[in-house]
Formats: C-alpha cells, sequence, structure tokens
C-alpha cells in the first residue's frame, strides 16, 4: 500500500483555476464517496480550502493510480485532463506524509504558520472518517498530523507575531493598551485599510468608533457598516481630544492632523496615552507629533519594517518545526512497519495454543490416573516453557520489523515458523500483506524524489 | 552548620538551574523551559522552607532577626511572590526578573554573618514587635521591588514603542497600561506594609522610653520613603503625569528605599545592619 498526496494550491494555480477545483460543502460526503469506490483507492481524505485541492489517499499501488484519481477530478469537475496538468503536483509515501505534515502545521500556507488550516484539515479528516472513507492508515496519519501542529503551535512561537499590516498595528495598541475594551477609536478618512484595522480593533473589544471625513456622506456610510458614529471634519480637534486611538487614511495632500492640534488634544487628555495610525501616502499626520509626549506615532512603513521582523521570527519558529515533522514522520514510519507483525505474532500464539492443547489432551489420555491438580501443575508448566520460548523470538521479530528490512524478517519468520495458514485465516491478513508490500517502510527512502508538479504531465499522459 | 551550608548551596544550585530555564524560556519562548524553570523553583521555595522551618526548630523562633535570616526570608517570600505571579498574572518576563533579583540577594546573602542582629543588642529579639515589624518591612520591601521592576519594563517597553524600535521580544511584555496598573497595585501593597512597620518600630522605641531615638536617621529616612511612595501614588490618582513619569517617580522612590534599607543603618544608633 502506498500514500499519495494530489492537488493543486496557491503556488501552482491561481485563484481562477484554484475556484474551479473547489469542492462544495454540501457535495464533499458524495465525492468522498465517490472517492473511495474508484479503483486502486482504499482509503481517502478531501481537503479543499480556498487556497488549496488537495486529495489524500491510500492506494494499493503507485502505478495507475494517479491515473485512478485525475479520472476522478476530471470527472467530479467536468474539466479535461489536459487543462489540468500543469497546476496538479503529487506526492508519494514519505513526501506526501511529509507534505500532509506541513500542510496541518501552516508551513505550505500563504500566511507561513496560520492556524486555521489546522480546523481545516481536521474537519476533511472528520468528514472522510463519518463517510468511511479512511482506514487503519489515515485514521493513525491524520490524528498524527493533528496532534503534531497542535503541539508545534503551543511549543514554538511560530504564531505569536502578526504578519499583517493591520494586525501588526493591533499588536502595537495590544502593547499599549493591553486590550480594546472601552477605547475610543476615531478614524480619520473612509479608506479600505482603515475599515480592515478597525475591523480587528472591534474584534478586539474597542467599542466606540468615530468617523470624520471630508464628504460626510462617505463617513456616515462607513459609520453605518462599522456601527459608530460619523462627524463632521470641523469637530475633529474635540473627538482628537476623546480618542484613545487614532486611524488616518485620507488622500489628502497634506497633514491633516498637525502637531499643533495634537498637542493641544493631548493638553485636553490628562494622563491617557494617544495611539496613532497613518497608514495614507502622502502622510496624513505630522511626524513632529511622535515627540509629543505620551503619543505613540506608526505611519506605514514602521508597520511593514514590523511585519517583516515577524516574518523573519516566524521562518526561525518554522526551521523548529520543520525538525518535530522528520521526528514524526520516523515515528509514523515505525508504527508502519511494525503493524504487519502483530497478525504473526497473534498467529504464532494461535499455533502455540493448540500445540499445547493438542499435547495436554495426547498426554491425559496415556496418563489418566493424575488427579485435578496435577493436571493443573503440568498444564502450567507446559505453557510457561512454551511462553518463555516465545518470548525471544517475538521480541526480536518486533525489533527487526521497525528496521530497513523489516517486511523480509516478517516474511522469514512466518516460514520458519509456518505460520502462513494461521495468518491467512486472520481477519488482519490484508495488513501483514500490506506490510509485505511495503513501499513507504523500505522503498520509499530509496525511490527517487517527489515527482511534484512534472507528476502533472504525468497524470496527464497516463 | 553542615545543614546550613548543604542546604543553602542546594538552594543556589537548583535556584540558578531554574533561572537558567527560565532565562531560554524568556529568550526564545521555549514552552519545555518554562515548565521545568518553574518546577526547579516550586522545588527552591519547598527548599527554602525547609530551611525556614529547620532555623525555626532550631532557634525556637521564627528566623527574620539575624541579617542573614531577614535576608534569606525576603529571597523566599520574593520566590513566593514569583510563582503566585506565575500563576495567576502568566507575566514570565516579570517573574523571571524577580527571581534575578531573589537569586542575587540569596547569593549575596551567602557571604553574610549570621550571628549579626538587625536590631540593638539591649532590645529583646524575640519581641513579637519587633518580628511584625521586621515581616512588615520585609514584605513591603518585597512589594516595592515588584512595583520597580515593573517601572523598569514599563520605560523600556515605553522607550521601544516611542522610538518604533520593534522587537519580537516585546511581545513578551504586558501592556503599558498593564504594567502601570500593576505597579500601581503593588505600590498599594507596599505602602501599608511600610507604614505599619515604621508604625510598629516608632511603638516599640515608644514602649522602651527612648524619645530620643524617634529623631534617628533611620526613623527620618523610613518616614522620607513612605512620603516618596504617597506622593508617587497622589501622581497617579490624580492622572497629572503621563506614564512613564509614574515609573520615574516610581523608580526614584525605591532608590531612597534602598538608601534606607542599606545606608542609614551605618549612621542608626540603634538600627545596625551590619553586612558582614
Amino acid at each position: 500500500m502506498h500514500i499519495i498526496a494530489v492537488g493543486l494550491n496557491y503556488r501552482t494555480a491561481p485563484v481562477e483555476i484554484r475556484e474551479r477545483f473547489a469542492f462544495e460543502e454540501a457535495a464533499l460526503p458524495e465525492a468522498l464517496r465517490q472517492l473511495k469506490d474508484t479503483k486502486s483507492i482504499l482509503e481517502g481524505v478531501i481537503v479543499s480550502t480556498c487556497n488549496r485541492t488537495e486529495i489524500y489517499a491510500v492506494v494499493d499501488r503507485l502505478y495507475m493510480c494517479g491515473y485512478y484519481v485525475r479520472n476522478f477530478l476530471e470527472t467530479w469537475f467536468r474539466i479535461p485532463r489536459e487543462q489540468m496538468k500543469d497546476y496538479l503536483y503529487i506526492y508519494e509515501d514519505r513526501q506526501a506524509i511529509e507534505h500532509l505534515f506541513r500542510v496541518t502545521c501552516g508551513l505550505d500556507s500563504m500566511v507561513l504558520g496560520e492556524t486555521q488550516i489546522l480546523g481545516q484539515v481536521r474537519d476533511a479528516f472528520l468528514k472522510a472518517q463519518a463517510e468511511k472513507a479512511t482506514g487503519t492508515l489515515f485514521n493513525m496519519l491524520f490524528k498524527q498530523a493533528v496532534t503534531l501542529a497542535k503541539r508545534a503551535h503551543a511549543d514554538t512561537a511560530i504564531n505569536d507575531n502578526p504578519v499583517s499590516v493591520s494586525y501588526a498595528a493591533v499588536e502595537l495598541g495590544k502593547r499599549i493598551f493591553g486590550h480594546f475594551r472601552g477605547k475610543t477609536v476615531l478614524i480619520v478618512g473612509a479608506g479600505k485599510m482603515s475599515e480592515l484595522t478597525l475591523k480587528h480593533l472591534t474584534a478586539g473589544g474597542a467599542e466606540k468608533v468615530v468617523v470624520v471625513n471630508r464628504t460626510y456622506e462617505k463617513a456616515v456610510e462607513l459609520a453605518a457598516r462599522t456601527g459608530g458614529t460619523a462627524t463632521p471634519i470641523d469637530r475633529l480637534q474635540d473627538e482628537l481630544s476623546r480618542a484613545d486611538i487614532v486611524i488616518s487614511s485620507t488622500g489628502a495632500a497634506g497633514y491633516v492632523l498637525t502637531r499643533e492640534m495634537v498637542g493641544q488634544a493631548i493638553a485636553r487628555r490628562k494622563s491617557r496615552p494617544l495611539f496613532m495610525i497613518d497608514i495614507a501616502v502622502p502622510r496624513d499626520i505630522d511626524p513632529g507629533v511622535s515627540e509629543l509626549a505620551n503619543v505613540f506615532l506608526y505611519d506605514i512603513d514602521d508597520l511593514q519594517a514590523i511585519v517583516e521582523t515577524n516574518l523573519n521570527e516566524r521562518r526561525k519558529e518554522a526551521a523548529k518545526i520543520e525538525a518535530m515533522i522528520a521526528d514524526e514522520i520516523a515515528a509514523f514510519e515505525l508504527w508502519y512497519k511494525q503493524l504487519g507483525v502483530h497478525p504473526v505474532i497473534r498467529a504464532l500464539q494461535q499455533k502455540a495454543v493448540a500445540i499445547h492443547d493438542e499435547t495436554m489432551a495426547s498426554m491425559l489420555n496415556k496418563l489418566s490416573d493424575l488427579d485435578e491438580r496435577e493436571i493443573q501443575i503440568i498444564r502450567k508448566l507446559t505453557k510457561s516453557m512454551l511462553n518463555q520460548m516465545m518470548r525471544d523470538p517475538i521480541m526480536r521479530v518486533k525489533e527487526m520489523a521497525a528496521e530497513k528490512r523489516g517486511s523480509e524478517a516478517i516474511r522469514m519468520f512466518t516460514e520458519l515458523f509456518a505460520l502462513e495458514e494461521m495468518i491467512e485465516s486472520q481477519p488482519e491478513r490484508a495488513a501483514t500483506l500490506a506490510s509485505e508490500k511495503s513501499g513507504i517502510a523500505d522503498e520509499g527512502r530509496e525511490r527517487r524524489p517527489r515527482l511534484s508538479v512534472k507528476a502533472g504531465e504525468l497524470l496527464a499522459g497516463s | 552548620m553542615l545543614t546550613r551550608t548543604w542546604i543553602y548551596d542546594a538552594i543556589l544550585y537548583v535556584y540558578a538551574l531554574s533561572l537558567l530555564f527560565s532565562f531560554s524560556d524568556v529568550a526564545t519562548k521555549n514552552r519545555s523551559a518554562k515548565r521545568m524553570g518553574t518546577g526547579l523553583l516550586a522545588f527552591v521555595w519547598l527548599l527554602q522552607t525547609a530551611f525556614i522551618v529547620y532555623r525555626f526548630w532550631v532557634h525556637r523562633y521564627v528566623p527574620v532577626l539575624t541579617m542573614f535570616e531577614a535576608l534569606f526570608f525576603y529571597s523566599w517570600m520574593l520566590v513566593a511572590v514569583s510563582l503566585m505571579m506565575n500563576w495567576i498574572l502568566r507575566l514570565d518576563l516579570l517573574v523571571f526578573l524577580v527571581n534575578v533579583a531573589g537569586f542575587a540577594i540569596l547569593a549575596l546573602n551567602f557571604f553574610s554573618d549570621p550571628s549579626v542582629t538587625p536590631i540593638s543588642e539591649r532590645w529583646e529579639a524575640r519581641d513579637e514587635l519587633v518580628f511584625i515589624h521586621i515581616t512588615f518591612a520585609i514584605g513591603s520591601y518585597a512589594a516595592f521591588l515588584v512595583a520597580a521592576l515593573l517601572s523598569g519594563m514599563y520605560l523600556f517597553l515605553h522607550r521601544r514603542l516611542k522610538g518604533k524600535q520593534w522587537t519580537t521580544v516585546m511581545a513578551r511584555f504586558p501592556s503599558l497600561e498593564k504594567i502601570e496598573g500593576y505597579t500601581f497595585r503593588a505600590v498599594l501593597i507596599g505602602i501599608p506594609l511600610l507604614l505599619l512597620s515604621v508604625a510598629l518600630g516608632i511603638a516599640k522605641i515608644a514602649l522602651e522610653g527612648e524619645a530620643r531615638l524617634l529623631a534617628d536617621p533611620k526613623v527620618l529616612s523610613s518616614l522620607f520613603s513612605v512620603a516618596v511612595y504617597v506622593f508617587y501614588l497622589y501622581q497617579r490618582v490624580s492622572a497629572k503625569q503621563p506614564g512613564f513619569m509614574l515609573a520615574f517617580w516610581n523608580l526614584a522612590a525605591f532608590t531612597v528605599v534602598v538608601i534606607n534599607f542599606s545606608l542609614f543603618n551605618l549612621y542608626s544608633t540603634f538600627h545596625q545592619w551590619i553586612w558582614m
């Protein structure tokens, strides 16, 4: 069995392509059913977000599996294969697992380290599970991916520092005020960026919003959208002395808020600090304002510099998560290798019990005058001998199964103890065979590296 | 003496280890290091408590009367306060700074003479009034130290924000508003404790019938310390000063307390805190 990941994301496909490959929420159960019924696919999960559409599948063979997945995509989206070949990527086995872990941890996201994708992957898995599209492998793998991502976010600072200008402004505000409950936000100018920053501030608890604009109607419009109050521009000075946070983004050529204006407002504010964000170009607020005591002035370049610093910090944290991913892949591979050994051990134990029962019955026929106590002692002793004999081989085969040539060791163990029939009669037979055919365990490392986008061509041509 | 040495050494080593882990957390936001640091700090507190209990058992009095004991008790109180802050307020950086101060005091105290008493030899050292006077004073010093560290943090963060010098370390700081609030609360705890301590000291002097000691430099400087903090409090309540000026005032008040604690004992006629 093999694990593959086929899909496209914001790096390989523009939005007009991504939107054509998006699975509708309501249609996802049906898509999962169809995916599961596709030839060669044993398990499947569909991750569909605004930035990516990916199909994770457990397939019985690598050869042709891409063809079947592509066929599924072609049928579902009604898009000819030639149109998708340039955008699709395919990862196999170890690369597919690594890709899933990176995606879940937010390392493959547009905003490095974001956490939304974690919830999206978890939901995708739960939906697939509800449709019974997952099995032993994906139940383990996706749970491991989600747990790893949670740990990565908890144990590193990847998500601690904002990487957008509006969030950077909010973060600065938090360093000054802590929270925005009860704070008054003054919006000067009705620009788009002001609205976005205001959205974050109100989400953080800012309660009172005052909008001042040269065109009063526009101020009323924005105030209505944000639940604030519109005020004529001639009352700007009064509002300034009442505000805690000022966001300015007018299209004015000169300074809208001069040092004198702010100085006068500060004199009427007692000891309250004033946080001013100037996101206009050319600037609205006189830079000299920042020299006033208790005023914190930031323009667009200052905010951009913060974003850059934070991005660098996130990259450093991402390197820590990459190391965690490597450990997690090793843990999954170990689990996978040992998965095949359990039916073999069980078969050996069953065989031992059967031999023991047979031998005891034969002995009791020959020694009919033994009392119950003696029978019990003999039974106990012989069982103990068997268990002791089996203990070392079982431990060894467990260890060997986790090594590089694990499947060979399991096969040899099976042949040495003649367990083939026993295994055949077990429900876990499939898993044992899977281990023997294992591509992840032994072959994954030796096989060629990522197929990546080239695989798109492979798929289209197959 | 042997017990003192090994347990004191153990406290110092474990405390240093705890600080190393805490520093790792502060510098690189290493959560597992934080857990380790906090665990070791709790262990330090337990060892310190055991040490205090042992001394109480041996000497049959609450060990805060000698120079060594008073500073040890101060360090114990700082560890207790930092553990509480860690649990309730989650101020990692402040907890770290408080413990750096606690460790420094503990390490410095290692060289002090355990037999030196902080009060006049003529007075009964085990007097309840003196005991409460010392514990209240230690409590107020702990509160003032926390307030001073907070003010230092305020000034650092304020300068960074004003100068637009953003670093990710700043994200570990509480907001200016919060720091100011915590400072105010710490001073609010410290002032009554110091006031009560001074009042008890004066009561003791009155009970001893030595009124001339009321004009002792130590008494006067203690009253001055209270006055400086009351002035800070007034500035804060009247909201006339911006936050960074209040932080300056608070640091100035703490400097007065440190001078009162360390320098004026030398000039006092009855309140000698001889270091070694």
